[in-house]
């Protein structure tokens, strides 16, 4: 049962009484207070303003706990500091544990509940995790450089051929910008490129390596070999390491043997000889397909083979064509039209066929 | 006023051995429950990654015409760049006379219609009459709005009961419109574009299925979250039509002659390791008879 304490005159003279130090207690997070203690209200209560006599209540049976510990709200004192027989403080001692909790006092064991919480939580660092943040502190959105346009190249190596392929859709985001842009640039007579991704990006490297192959014809006399080309393309994407083309490369010729030929890249230049690649969104669903069907040395071998396929030239662009039309139904990016390269001894040859456009 | 009445009905979030301990229960409010979403942040925060939604990346349309209602939509179902269903249903029975278009996650517009149908059922039983749309609505908007939005289902819904056609858009969070025409989904801009040119009332049967199929191409051709082939349903009083796949405008533009063969061998295997499992047990024969 509720014991209403002794009026203790020397408690009250002490108190500060401002108001705004109690309000805490009510806003802390996670914690609802509805109801008070109605119990031993000073008489002195200014009750005019409901919300002002709530937080008054609340002070004062505050305050009677931290008096009967012996303990002091006022600024001046510590929190823990004993009185000597003087009335003095105490020097803080190092071997003294941290002072008790006051006893619990009331039956009813949610008040009790309460009090013990409201102990616990000034003790306690602050919770780590989600804190208020103002809001005027949100973050501004950063330009995002780079937009992926979607579509799929894929290049396949053979004796004497080399079949480049690619779709000519460009879209952003769930839109399509246009259905008739090609991926696919002629570097140099025996060199094809073909790059998935960002589509500014790639214009610009195309640019780039084009005038590059023009000095070296100048410079050697000759136009670039494919091998050539390909360290150049690594050499130049790398130049932009840390900030990168965002541009998926498959290049794909014939080498000064005049074998097929097709080096694959990744965005800052890392490169090999392969004997086939795919690249760009719908490059998961080609690649295994390609694997199984192309017959070629598997690349997990040892020694390393040569890795050109054993197919013909017309089985090459069946397979291509097929592989195309299959990746079209589940890639979204990936439709409207394919254009095929194909280069061997006797020059480019380029052809198209219709894809799903939806 | 002398009296201590104590009513703390408040309680700690806090991980707390006197949780509720004598106080008052509050009574139990309708409303999402987010107990789980504390506990899936912080698996997230450890790394677990989310598993995605599916989402309908669709375009789903509905007009009033003379006679009733055409509902219309596309059937290609996307888990974010990859078409995972190239032929889904996206418009679900509510009533005999009520259909209902569902854009958004996959599950959720399931789950809603199929709830909302059982819902609508049982309420034809009770009352002995044919359902009425704006009972359908009413039963969607309040399952809407009670989970805030977390139920990612935009609907179009339409039917012809006793009171006349109805036409009615249905949003994730629980708004409603009543509508001559109306589309929905990431094709809705593709689609809506072409009901704002060519819709006019009173509209013939022929002239709504088709004007709603020419709507649904659009979407299919221009968005890239809606493809493949058109459904439509027809809804007149007394008669419903659901024309499941009643255009085809996507064949698949080439197939190989020569055929696939998988032979053995095609695979490079690299090392073969057999590992025999343990013997079977034996039953043996005899031993106890089983007790009548």
């Amino acid at each position: 049962m509720l014991v209403p304490p002794e009026p203790d005159t020397t408690a009250r003279s002490r108190r500060s009484g401002r108001p705004g130090s109690v309000s805490n207690c009510a806003t802390g997070r996670g914690k609802f207070l509805i109801g008070i203690a109605q119990s031993s209200s000073p008489p002195s209560a200014p009750a005019a303003d409901a919300n002002l006599s709530l937080r008054f209540i609340l002070k004062t049976r505050y305050q009677e706990e931290i008096d009967r510990a012996g303990l002091s709200s006022c600024s001046t004192r510590r929190y823990g500091e004993e009185l000597d027989s003087r009335g003095a403080p105490e020097l803080p001692s190092l071997s003294k544990a941290s002072p008790p909790l006051p006893q619990p006092r009331f039956a009813n064991s949610h008040q009790y509940f309460w009090d013990q919480t409201r102990e616990r939580s000034k003790q306690t660092a602050p919770r780590a995790g989600r804190r208020r943040v103002s809001l005027g502190a949100q973050a501004m959105a950063r330009f995002d450089p780079y937009e992926n346009n979607g579509g799929t190249c894929v290049a396949v190596a053979g004796a004497d051929y080399c079949v480049v392929a690619a779709d000519t859709r460009l879209s952003v985001g769930y839109s399509i910008l246009s259905r008739d842009h090609s991926k696919i640039a002629q570097l140099a007579d025996k060199c094809v490129l073909a790059s998935s991704g960002f589509q500014g990006d790639i214009k610009a490297l195309q640019k780039n390596l084009a005038a590059k192959e023009l000095v070296y014809e100048h410079n050697h006399n000759k136009k670039m070999s494919c091998p050539a080309m390909a360290q150049l393309l690594s050499n130049t994407l790398y130049y932009k390491r840390f900030f990168p083309y965002y541009a998926f490369n498959v290049l794909g010729g014939l080498d000064s043997q005049g074998k097929g030929c097709v080096f694959t890249y990744d965005a800052v230049g890392s490169y090999e000889r392969t004997g086939y690649s795919a690249q760009g969104t719908g490059a998961a669903l080609m690649m295994p397909v390609l694997d199984n069907q192309l017959k070629s040395p598997s690349p997990l071998l040892l020694p390393a083979r040569d890795a050109v396929t054993p197919l013909s030239e017309s089985e090459a662009v069946d397979l291509v064509k097929d592989v195309f039309a299959s990746a079209t139904e589940r890639d979204i990016y990936t439709g409207d039209r394919l254009e095929i390269v194909v280069i061997n001894s006797s020059g480019t040859h380029r052809e198209y066929i219709e894809l799903r456009k939806d | 006023m002398g009296d201590n009445g104590v009513f703390n009905v408040g309680f700690s979030l806090e991980a707390s051995p006197w949780r509720m301990t004598g106080s008052m229960d509050l009574p139990a409010k309708g409303g999402f429950s987010f107990d789980l979403c504390r506990r899936n942040d912080f698996l997230e925060k450890k790394g677990l990654k989310v598993p995605g939604f599916r989402k309908t990346g669709t375009t789903i349309v509905g007009l009033v015409f003379q006679d009733g209602v055409v509902l219309g939509a596309d059937t290609r179902a996307t888990e974010g760049p990859i078409v995972a269903d190239k032929n889904c249903e996206k418009i679900h029975f509510m009533a005999p006379n009520i259909y209902c278009c569902g854009a958004g996650t996959a599950a959720d517009t399931e789950a809603v219609t199929d709830m909302v149908s059982s819902q609508l059922q049982l309420h034809r039983y009770a009352t002995g009459r044919e359902s009425r749309v704006v009972t359908a609505l009413t039963l969607l908007k309040s399952h809407l709005f009670k989970y805030q939005g977390h139920v990612s289902a935009a609907l179009v819904l339409g039917g012809v009961d006793c009171t006349g056609p109805h036409l009615h858009t249905v949003y994730p969070h629980g708004s409603t419109d009543t509508l001559p025409f109306a589309t929905m989904g990431s094709g809705s801009l593709a689609a809506m574009s072409v009901f704002e040119s060519k819709y006019k009332e009173g509209l013939t049967r022929e002239e709504g299925i088709q004007l709603v199929a020419d709507a649904i191409r659009a979407g299919i051709f221009n968005d890239l979250g809606s493809g493949s082939n058109v459904d439509v349903c027809v809804i007149t009083k007394g008669k419903t039509e659901y024309l499941r796949n009643h255009e085809l405008p996507n064949p698949r533009t080439y197939v190989s002659s020569k055929g696939y063969s998988f032979t053995k061998g095609q695979t490079e295997v690299l090392s073969t390791k057999i590992t025999q499992l343990k013997q079977k047990v034996e039953v043996a024969e005899g031993g106890d008879a089983m007790e009548e």
